[in-house]
């Protein structure tokens, strides 16, 4: 129950804003009209008024002196309780590729004093087959698997996918948020995510400042990772033929962010928000099962050392411009967010979000279509494959070796545009629970290569990636 | 006589019934009810949000239709009011002898020189010196049925309205219902009795504005049982000027703000409407609010 437009207890020191009497020159001397009724009188005066006013509506419904029993601040008679969200994802690509199911728990808990407690705990599973940068090709071609131990091999003319593509992934992650005064907000965080081949522990914090009413809120965060990482059969040195084999063993990297937001009440029905990010990454950037094949520059055809390990910079800074808006029209919301996205490595991206919850009738339940749309172009070093050759930009396997810095054929780092196309369904129940089913298609195509030498033009070099997402929640109080 | 088109209500359940949602009299309203089915309560609700409207379009001071509208339009002559407003001026013209002069429905005309923004500027003493003549029930002519306002007057009901309001919704629905009740208009409220299990409502005193979007948790919270709990004060509105805090409740025989007043009072009493008069009385008295409030044996709370 909320009594909300009780005033604010401004916790200033007395110091600060003295209470003196209205100076004497400025308030007129005026003698009060009657002397105020003794309080006695007032107190029956007002039931009677009160009585009168009402007719029989009031009744005595106990006796005057006690209607309600006040309870101090500190034993609240209603528990806080734990606010349990829970959900499993599944998710599946098409044309046999990763297949992933992920449940999660949250629970979050606030006290009287609105400090406040979040728990999460996230399980993934992945199976399936991924990418592994290599370009397709006229004839079959065979793969040695990261731990060096088995091949797999990929059917002509498609485009080679690692099957051996089997991970599991533990998360957990804390929060706690806290009210520091009347106006600012402090959260901190930390988690800790385990898979076999990785693992990533991080610290966030963040302060947030209301004013206007809180109708503007100003908000500074800052979080830090760091990532170890220990691929099967080690790290490979990037851009080195990948037979023979070279390992430098253990690979790590730390990414720092820091994020300026802020929240404005525009009108009663419309909020919005911007938030500015900064991050940046140091360390180990490569994915070590990761590969270009070397192409001749005419035919197209694999040629000299075949397969190079993959390789990106020591160094990341990214920077991102995100807006939301939130309207509420009468029964329904709708909800707009854009994301402008920019790091070092050349990829720019934007990112289009539209949802709009349809309220179906009363007690809650709605319907909200979803459409996502992103655009990226690709990182300067990203390319479908390496060419033989001495010069420039070329692979040269005489002495393996490259004028290039970094070079990578991961599909997530090159040009592609998607589109999410989904709906979530919402049921809302008495006593704070809810139950909620999703479901997305996902389609991420990427932008067909330009000059592809020889076969590659007739070859899916470039292949497109369907996915579809089903997902089921459901919240409630404990 | 079909009620008129009621504001957007939203329906709800909650965990031992339901919960209807509107916005009526300058804020959000709620009306709970327990122990009924869907219909029922829908049914209920759509009359309470009904009634709400009704006492706002009736009693509002920005529209010509309503009873202060026409009453606007024929100021220094009588107007023969109906009987819901005439209990209303009794109502007023009590309290004003109640309160020594304190409690006053003229004093609205007050508001056309104070702004209470959270500035420095305050109104010339003339400005304000001009407008006395124009405050005063006494000055009110007041013979059951007619009303005559003197020309530069003008009636106010903001600070009984909304209370009136609840304590009228929720007789409307005790008419209909034997269940648990409760109403809520902008954080006045009053219960019907105890909730279905025996158990009191457990009704947030809250201490921040509320007017941010996370959920809040309750600074303390109070087990009504029965009756009503009102507020007067709003810490947003005051004017600061040379170190002195002009509170925004004004005293009609000076004015001027009434100096040393809480910030807030919240009073839990038999009904909704006594709870309101009493915080108001209280925020009058300025520094003597936690007195008044002590002697009337009511739970009370003071924000200074």
């Amino acid at each position: 129950m909320q009594l909300n437009h009780l005033p604010q207890a401004e916790a200033l020191p007395p110091a600060r804003q003295p209470q003196r009497d209205v100076p004497p020159a400025v308030q007129p001397d005026v003698q009060p009209a009657s002397q105020p009724t003794e309080p006695r009188r007032v107190r029956l005066g007002l039931a009677a008024a009160t009585a009168a006013l009402l007719g029989t509506a009031v009744q005595a419904q106990t006796s005057p002196a006690a209607p309600a029993t006040p309870a101090p601040a500190s034993n609240s008679t209603s528990a806080p309780r734990w606010q349990v969200d829970s959900a499993v994802l599944v998710y599946s690509e098409g044309g046999g590729r990763v297949t992933a199911v992920e449940p999660v728990v949250q629970a979050k808990r606030t006290d009287g004093n609105d400090h406040s407690w979040g728990l999460k705990l996230t399980l993934d599973t992945l199976t399936g087959a991924s990418p592994n940068g290599a370009v397709a090709q006229p004839t079959a071609q065979t793969f040695t698997s990261p731990s060096g131990n088995s091949q797999y091999s990929v059917a002509a003319g498609s485009a080679p996918l690692d099957p051996s593509f089997k991970d599991t992934r533990g998360a957990l992650a804390l929060s706690y948020e806290r009210p520091l005064d009347s106006r600012h907000r402090l959260s901190l965080g930390g988690g800790f995510s385990q898979e076999y081949d990785f693992t990533s522990l991080n610290l966030n914090a963040s302060l947030a400042r209301d004013f206007n009413d809180k109708n503007t809120t100003i908000s500074l965060g800052a979080a830090f990772e760091q990532d170890q990482l220990r691929p099967v059969g080690g790290t490979p040195v990037g851009l080195r033929p990948t037979t023979p084999r070279e390992r430098t063993g253990q690979g790590s990297r730390q990414v720092s962010d820091l994020l300026l937001g802020l929240t404005q009440v525009m009108n009663r029905r419309w909020l919005t928000q911007v938030n500015l990010g900064w991050g940046r990454g140091s360390g180990d950037h490569s994915d070590p099962y990761k590969l270009l094949s070397v192409v001749d520059g005419n035919t197209g055809l694999l040629t000299g050392d075949r397969y190079v390990h993959e390789k990106r910079p020591d160094q990341r800074t990214r920077t991102s411009l995100f807006w939301q808006n939130k309207v509420h029209l009468t029964h329904d919301v709708v909800d707009v967010g854009y994301r402008y996205y920019r790091d070092d490595w050349g990829v720019q991206a934007h990112t289009l979000d539209t949802r709009y919850r349809w309220a179906l009738g009363e007690g809650g339940r709605y319907i909200e279509p979803r459409w996502r749309f992103h655009s990226q172009t690709a990182a300067d070093f990203w390319r479908g494959w390496l060419v033989e050759g001495s010069g420039a930009g070329q692979w040269n396997s005489g002495s393996s070796s490259t004028s290039l810095a970094n070079a990578s054929a991961d599909p997530r780092l090159g040009a592609f545009t998607a589109h999410t196309l989904g709906a979530t369904v919402g049921w809302p129940w008495r006593g704070q629970r809810e139950l909620t089913l999703r479901l997305e298609a996902y389609r991420q195509q990427p932008k067909q290569p330009a000059n592809a030498p020889g076969v590659l033009q007739q070859l899916p070099v470039a292949p497109a990636l369907n996915a579809v997402m089903l997902t089921v929640g459901y919240s409630f109080p404990w | 006589m079909a009620p008129p088109t009621g504001p957007a209500l939203q329906l709800q359940a909650t965990a031992h019934g339901w919960c209807g949602r509107f916005q009526a009299l300058g804020g959000p309203c709620e009306l709970q009810v327990e122990a009924v089915d869907r219909a029922t309560a829908l049914a209920l609700f759509e009359a309470g949000a009904a009634e709400a409207q009704r006492i706002e379009h009736k009693f509002s001071r920005y529209r010509s239709d309503s009873v202060l509208g026409r009453l606007q339009a024929q100021t220094g002559l009588p107007l023969q009011v109906d009987e819901e407003t005439a209990a209303l001026l009794d109502f007023a013209a009590q309290c004003h002898a109640l309160s020594g002069g304190l409690f006053d429905v003229t004093s609205g005309v007050l508001g056309r020189v104070w702004r209470f923004d959270g500035s420095d500027r305050l109104p010339a003493a003339e400005a304000v010196a001009a407008l006395l003549p124009h405050v005063g029930w006494q000055r009110v002519r007041w013979q059951r049925p007619w009303l005559t306002l003197p020309l530069g007057m003008a009636l106010d009901l903001g600070g009984i309205g909304k209370e009136y309001a609840v304590d009228r919704v929720l007789g409307l629905l005790r008419e209909r219902c034997m269940q648990p009740l409760l109403v809520n208009v902008g954080g006045d409220l009053a219960v019907s009795g105890p909730r279905a299990d025996g158990s009191a409502w457990q009704v947030g005193i809250d201490l921040t504005d509320g007017a941010d979007h996370r959920p809040q948790a309750p600074a303390g919270v109070l087990a009504l049982r029965a009756g009503g709990l009102a507020t007067s004060g709003d810490a947003r509105r005051y004017l600061l000027k040379d170190g002195v805090r002009y509170g925004h409740v004004l005293d009609p025989r000076t004015g001027w703000p009434v100096v040393g007043a809480p910030q807030a009072v919240t009073v839990a009493a038999p009904s909704c409407t006594e709870a309101g008069l009493l915080s108001t009385l209280a925020l009058l008295q300025g520094p003597g609010a936690e007195a008044l409030l002590a002697e009337q044996g009511m739970p009370h709370w003071v924000q200074r």
